[in-house]
């Protein structure tokens, strides 16, 4: 019952991921023909994400604009490296990574950007909407609860469930590996 | 065995010929017999392709081979029996009576076997006096059911369809003239049972009935495309049935009987109801029809129960209860159909109410506290509305009703302020959050200044909007409402103060409990959530350990 004006928007879930599963996540596709579409990107154990929380250890920022400024930091999760990019309409996170310490623990909630490169890779990154300093505490939290939705999509996997062909038409998974990808995640 | 098929054969020949000559010469009324023997050797070749027909009975090749010789033979007979009904006319009747039983031999086989589809349409032109090759039939039918995959019910239509329109004939008459035959309610509702059990799905021809029946009920009827809805019984049972507009039929009263002719029986939920449309006829009957009384009392008891009243936390979908409820929300009506909506409460939760307009039940007012009766409580898409109906009253009452909403916990990471939070201006009259100075509905104010935060929580799953008040945004942000005055005032930068929010409170985790609202939760309290998994941790750790542990046993082995 609810109107179409109502209907037409609804927020992207942030998916919480860890670094190494979206380093090798390279299947983008989009829900539906229309242009304004979201894009959506296919990740190895089955996550179908447009928008990520992720934590982390900010090692690095970089200006690397010509001429306006285009910042670009590495966060630093237990699996991994996420690399983010902040330009002019991302003033707040441009900012943000112009003044960082480093190191320091930070959060980001941020949408997904891909490009394919010449020889067909695909290369992930995230455009930050938010990104902020947070306590070790919550950090460990994020890694508690990315590890127990990475495990829950990996056993997932391992059913015959008509949702992760999809997945399974694009990535040849040893679904151990990111088991074990999990495990030293938690254990670190 | 030879000669019994033989014999049936001759006859149902016969019964062509005579048939055939029947209809082309009681127009014109030409006893002319040079036409009448030329019109015999096209006869001939009609027979021929009956033959083909009979093929399909068990007859071999050499019964076949027996039937020409006698064919002729008949023919010659049949000279004299044209030459009869000439005479006698009023033989044309009892013939045209025969043709009919042919027709319902032909419509009690198709309960049992595949009968010819072709050879049906064939004889239901040929009861309109128009002769169509069965070949030609049968090309055009084949065509259908196998170049274009069209299944045989449709292909018969189309086929049916096509030759009335090409002969201008009303092509409802033809199928009008389905399978139909007086059926008992018990047998419909025995229809249901047989399939259930042996679950064969759909039966894939469209069944058509006559019934006789007594109108128990109609109901208020909130839908354009149909005329009539209600309930029909007859002294073995009752049936739900729909009479669709498109059919053209005029309504049919409470407590009266009628006979319904042509109607279709349509599977929906497990049961059978029936529906009227254009094919379909209603005839009013002098004698009624009864209903046994524990039907009826059936029916009868839904409107007399006593309901028992269930909070509104507690409703599910389909059951019929009382409610007791403070009004809080009249919604501007969209419908034309409906009387009154919004929204009401109690104790234990809120929830959407319709007055349909077929209620005789007063409006409600704002504020005020009811006692609605023998409401149905409707599911769409996972949220219930209470609806108010013919059968239902509404009563104001004097209790003092007080709302609460349904209180829920939410955890996850807060992922975003919406715009309208930080330092806001309220209206003075309606406590509405205005813009630029100015409120919807009371105009240029002096805005009240206010705190809050519009936060998202996410929790990897799924996400909610949630409202957070002064007092809470002043705990989580450290900043009094004077002192987010004092700064905006100063700096006149608004955004900076929400920045600074944004910096302190996203991208962290919280507990948060609040009042459930169509789209909010309204906070009462929001905590850090503190790190107390490290119990959940080491479960966690030891599972994926004994997984990864028995995958490698299993690869030893």
């Amino acid at each position: 019952m609810r109107g179409r004006s109502e209907m037409a928007y609804e927020r992207e879930v942030s998916v919480r991921i860890f670094a190494k599963e979206l380093r090798n996540s390279k299947v983008l596709y989009k829900d539906g023909d229309d242009q304004y579409a979201p894009q959506y990107l296919l990740t190895p154990t089955g996550a179908k994400i447009n928008r990520v929380f992720i934590t982390g250890t900010l090692t690095e920022t970089e200006n690397i604009g010509t001429e306006t400024e285009y910042q670009r930091g590495r966060i630093s999760d237990p699996t991994g490296v996420f690399l983010v990019y902040a330009g002019q309409y991302q003033p707040e996170v441009c900012r943000f990574l112009a003044d960082a310490k480093v190191p320091s623990i930070v959060s980001v909630i941020g949408k997904i950007s891909s490009f394919e490169t010449n020889d067909g890779n695909v290369i992930v990154s995230i455009r930050p909407e938010h990104m902020q300093y947070i306590d070790p505490e919550t950090r460990d939290m994020w890694i508690y609860e990315t590890a127990k939705q990475t495990y829950e999509r990996i056993l997932t996997l391992e059913t015959d469930d008509e949702t992760i062909q999809n997945v399974k038409n694009h990535y040849d998974v040893n679904t151990n590996d990111y088991k074990k990808m999990v495990l030293d995640a938690l254990e670190l | 065995m030879l000669k019994e098929n033989t014999e049936k054969s001759k006859k149902d020949l016969k019964h062509e010929v005579i048939q055939e000559v029947m209809s082309n010469y009681s127009d014109t009324a030409s006893n002319d017999f040079d036409s009448l023997s030329k019109d015999l050797d096209s006869l001939s070749d009609e027979i021929e392709s009956l033959n083909t027909s009979i093929k399909t009975t068990e007859s071999l090749e050499s019964v076949l081979n027996a039937f020409d010789t006698e064919n002729k033979y008949e023919i010659d007979v049949d000279v004299n029996d044209v030459d009869e009904i000439a005479v006698d006319v009023n033989e044309v009747d009892e013939i045209n009576v025969d043709v009919n039983d042919v027709d319902e031999i032909n419509v009690a086989s198709n309960d049992f076997v595949d009968s010819d589809p072709v050879d049906e349409i064939r004889i239901q032109f040929l009861n309109s006096n128009i002769e169509i090759p069965y070949d030609e039939i049968k090309s055009r039918f084949d065509e259908l059911t196998e170049t274009f995959k069209v299944s045989k019910d449709e292909a018969k239509r189309c086929v049916v369809n096509y030759y009335a329109k090409k002969n201008n004939l009303n092509r409802n008459l033809f199928h009008r003239s389905g399978s139909a035959s007086l059926k008992k309610i018990s047998e419909i509702n025995d229809l249901s049972s047989a399939e259930n059990e042996s679950g064969s799905g759909k039966l894939e021809r469209t069944l058509w009935a006559n019934v006789a029946v007594n109108i128990v009920r109609i109901w208020d009827n909130p839908h354009e495309t149909i005329l009539q809805s209600g309930i029909a019984g007859d002294e073995t049972g009752i049936v739900r049935f729909t009479i669709w507009k498109s059919s053209d039929l005029s309504e049919v009263v409470e407590n009266k009987s009628y006979c319904f002719k042509n109607v279709v029986l349509r599977e929906w939920n497990g049961r059978y109801n029936i529906e009227l449309n254009r094919a379909s006829s209603i005839e009013e009957l002098k004698k009624p029809v009864s209903v046994s009384k524990e039907d009826v009392e059936k029916i009868y008891s839904v409107d007399r129960r006593q309901n028992v009243q269930i909070p509104i936390s507690d409703l599910t979908g389909d059951i019929w209860t009382d409610l007791k409820v403070r009004v809080l929300k009249i919604w501007d009506n969209t419908h034309e159909s409906i009387k009154q909506s919004g929204v009401v409460g109690d104790e234990t939760g809120i929830v959407k109410f319709t007055i349909w307009n077929t209620s005789d039940a007063e409006e409600m007012k704002e504020d005020e506290c009811y006692l609605i009766k023998n409401t149905i409580i409707k599911e769409w898409n996972g949220k219930f509305t209470a609806e108010i109906n013919k059968t239902s009253s509404i009563e104001k009452i004097d209790e003092d009703i007080k709302v609460n909403f349904e209180k829920v916990t939410i955890t996850g990471a807060s992922v975003a302020i919406q715009s309208g939070s930080g330092l806001i201006k309220r209206c003075p009259e309606c406590n509405k959050v205005i813009s630029r100075g100015f409120c919807n509905d009371h105009g240029k104010v002096k805005g009240v200044y206010d705190l809050r935060i519009k936060a998202v929580i996410d929790d990897g799953k799924e996400t909610q909007d949630v409202i957070i008040n002064r007092e809470l945004t002043e705990k989580l942000s450290q900043t009094t409402l004077d002192e987010a005055i004092n700064y905006v005032t100063e700096t006149l930068d608004t955004d900076s103060f929400v920045d600074n929010l944004k910096l302190s409170f996203i991208g962290r985790y919280y507990k948060i409990t609040g009042s459930k609202t169509e789209r909010y939760i309204i906070a009462d309290s929001v905590e850090p959530e503190s790190f107390e998994k490290s119990k959940e941790k080491d479960i966690l750790i030891s599972l994926i350990k004994d997984d990864l542990i028995s995958v490698t046993d299993a690869g030893a082995i």
